[in-house]
């Protein structure tokens, strides 16, 4: 199966997961360590509970699925808070590694009806609510590997719905009441998923590979390749008009043929405002 | 305006904080520890930043005013520079500040005391003329409704006999100047480029006509005015785009009493000009034919010096033309 989905959420548990495979109507994927659904756009990895499952999975989509630069990765899920209703939405704006006090800052977007609050990620359930941040079991690993991995902070996104606090702790969460809480906040994650790629599109499509086709009627060494691309770029920039592919390459000999032509090209060109 | 507003702790009750705060009732405050742990971290994209950037209330500790580069001042020996602010709410093309930081956040340090201190300590050293200019790490004026910035230094600063103060800006805010009494050791800079110039690499600022009408309202009230035409960029048609320049700069400001006018073509450390190339791979005016030497990305030297004997000869040609400096790497 194909996976070229622009968004990956990553969740612990297969309740959490389950309305949101039935609303995208996502297929599995087969022969990964950690359950994966899918669709062209969306991923969803079943993580299992801890920083450190959390984090595997992480890296292993990434290392595992060719992803778009600026992929988006949101860690979804349930959290605990002492005084929050049950089913509160939550944007996660900084995440606190109990056992180490490290601290991530996760991207931020503005939604509906979403509160917006610090979390910290704990070892184990905790019960007795003590900071007036939410709790978890997870983020932390998520924002860790995120980082290790160079992801850049803008597509990391942690978001939380409510699921225990003072009144009705943890012993309390059922699978229905899970599944219940995701399906009341699909319309804000799709709201966030939305209003993030259209942040990090723009972004996305400066960053097009240029050139590749040359490589196989020429031989380019990596140098040259390297001149090609800047080359080509330059000539996008200055002259929107004209296809680059439109220049007359057939007399070139050689790929130092290619990049020359180009350069006398460019010489000619200035910035036209 | 700020959607998202992160607070240093150790300054969330401070009075400035408090009136910033104020201005924007609709904003989620977060609370930080030290600004770094959002503007400095690792892996952030500028590009993406700049659509819908943060504020960020901070204080600065140290380093508040710094030595100003050779090539910054106008032929004075003591030049400083100092920010109040990091970034800037404009989006200009060119500007270094996309290559410098690793984020497009907004800093506003609200220790302006502390910044004023220094202002008068490092002026008691000398008797000569000491200047400070502010505006290089971002626009002076252009939240100055928000901030307070001018009333604040403005007052401090002509209570000091030997101290200059630049305020270099792109912006039209101007009404907190016009409040006050014109003060000579305080320069309003405005940044100007042609028309062409601004709707193609000055995003969000204002037009030219606007910036012009600010430095008039200015002049008229006995502030002095100073011009920056830095950078300059060449561009196809660049004589008749900077002579209309020139043309609507005398014909809507007093040109004669104008404090001063520097010229600069563009230029950027090179591995600034890497990051904002790669930031923005399809900007036509990072694919002009460069040099680069000496760290340095700039026109051939020889561009450059017709570009500003060019400038600076029909500046001159006009009647009264005042000082012209120019702003080059030589």
């Amino acid at each position: 199966m194909e996976l070229t989905g622009t968004t990956t959420l990553l969740v612990a548990l297969k309740a959490e997961a389950q309305p949101l495979i039935d609303h995208y109507k996502l297929k599995s994927a087969r022969q990964h360590p950690f359950p994966i659904y899918a669709n062209e756009q969306l991923k969803i990895v079943i993580t299992g509970i801890g920083k450190c499952p959390s984090a595997t999975a992480l890296a292993h989509t990434a290392a595992f699925f060719s992803a778009l630069p600026n992929h988006i990765w949101i860690n979804f899920g349930i959290a605990g808070h002492k005084d929050h209703t049950i089913g509160t939405a939550v944007s996660v704006s900084k995440v606190i590694n109990k056992s180490s006090q490290q601290t991530w800052y996760p991207n931020l977007i503005k939604l509906p009806n979403t509160l917006v609050k610090s979390l910290t990620t704990y070892e184990a359930v905790v019960g007795d609510y003590v900071d007036d941040t939410l709790c978890d079991m997870e983020a932390a690993g998520f924002m860790s590997a995120g980082s290790s991995l160079h992801i850049k902070s803008e597509c990391l996104f942690v978001f939380k719905v409510i699921s225990d606090n003072k009144l009705s702790d943890a012993k309390n969460i059922t699978k229905n009441l899970v599944a219940g809480l995701v399906k009341m906040h699909i319309p804000t994650l799709e709201a966030l998923i939305k209003k993030a790629e259209i942040k990090v599109q723009d972004a996305r499509n400066g960053k097009l590979e240029l050139g590749s086709e040359l490589f196989e009627k020429w031989h380019f060494t990596q140098t040259q390749k390297s001149q090609l691309r800047e080359g080509i770029r330059r000539f996008r920039a200055l002259d929107k008009e004209t296809l680059w592919q439109d220049m007359e390459l057939d007399n070139c000999a050689t790929a130092k043929d290619v990049i020359e032509n180009l350069n006398r090209r460019l010489q000619k060109l200035l910035p036209k405002f | 305006m700020f959607s998202f507003i992160y607070v240093e702790k150790s300054i969330k009750k401070h009075p400035r904080t408090l009136k910033i705060l104020s201005r924007f009732p609709k904003s989620t405050v977060i609370t930080c520890e030290h600004y770094g742990e959002i503007f400095n971290r690792h892996q952030q994209d500028f590009r993406i930043q700049k659509k819908d950037p943060c504020l960020i209330l901070a204080e600065k500790h140290n380093k508040r005013i710094m030595p100003a580069p050779p090539e910054y001042g106008l032929n004075t020996t003591h030049n400083y520079y100092f920010s109040h602010m990091l970034n800037c709410i404009y989006d200009c093309r060119y500007c270094f500040l996309q290559g410098m930081f690793r984020s497009a956040h907004n800093v506003i340090f609200v220790n302006y005391e502390d910044f004023i201190e220094d202002i008068r300590a490092l002026a008691v050293k000398t008797r000569e003329p000491i200047w400070f200019y502010s505006g290089y790490d971002c626009d002076s004026l252009a939240l100055d409704p928000i901030t307070g910035f001018s009333r604040s230094f403005i007052e401090a600063v002509s209570l000091i006999d030997n101290a200059f103060l630049e305020l270099r800006t792109k912006s039209t805010q101007v009404r907190k100047l016009l409040e006050m009494k014109p003060r000579d050791n305080v320069i309003c800079a405005f940044s100007l480029s042609p028309s062409a110039v601004i709707k193609s690499l000055e995003h969000q600022t204002p037009s030219l006509a606007a910036r012009l009408s600010a430095a008039k309202k200015l002049q008229l009230a006995g502030w002095p005015v100073a011009l920056r035409l830095d950078p300059i960029v060449f561009v196809e048609n660049f004589r008749a785009e900077y002579k209309f320049l020139f043309e609507q700069i005398t014909e809507k400001l007093d040109f004669e009493t104008l404090h001063s006018i520097t010229i600069g073509a563009f230029r950027l450390p090179k591995r600034f000009f890497k990051t904002i190339k790669n930031l923005y791979p399809e900007e036509p005016l990072f694919s002009s034919q460069f040099n680069s030497d000496n760290g340095q990305v700039s026109y051939k030297k020889s561009t450059e010096k017709k570009i500003l004997d060019w400038c600076e000869a029909s500046l001159k040609s006009r009647k009264n033309c005042p000082p012209v400096y120019r702003q080059s790497l030589e």
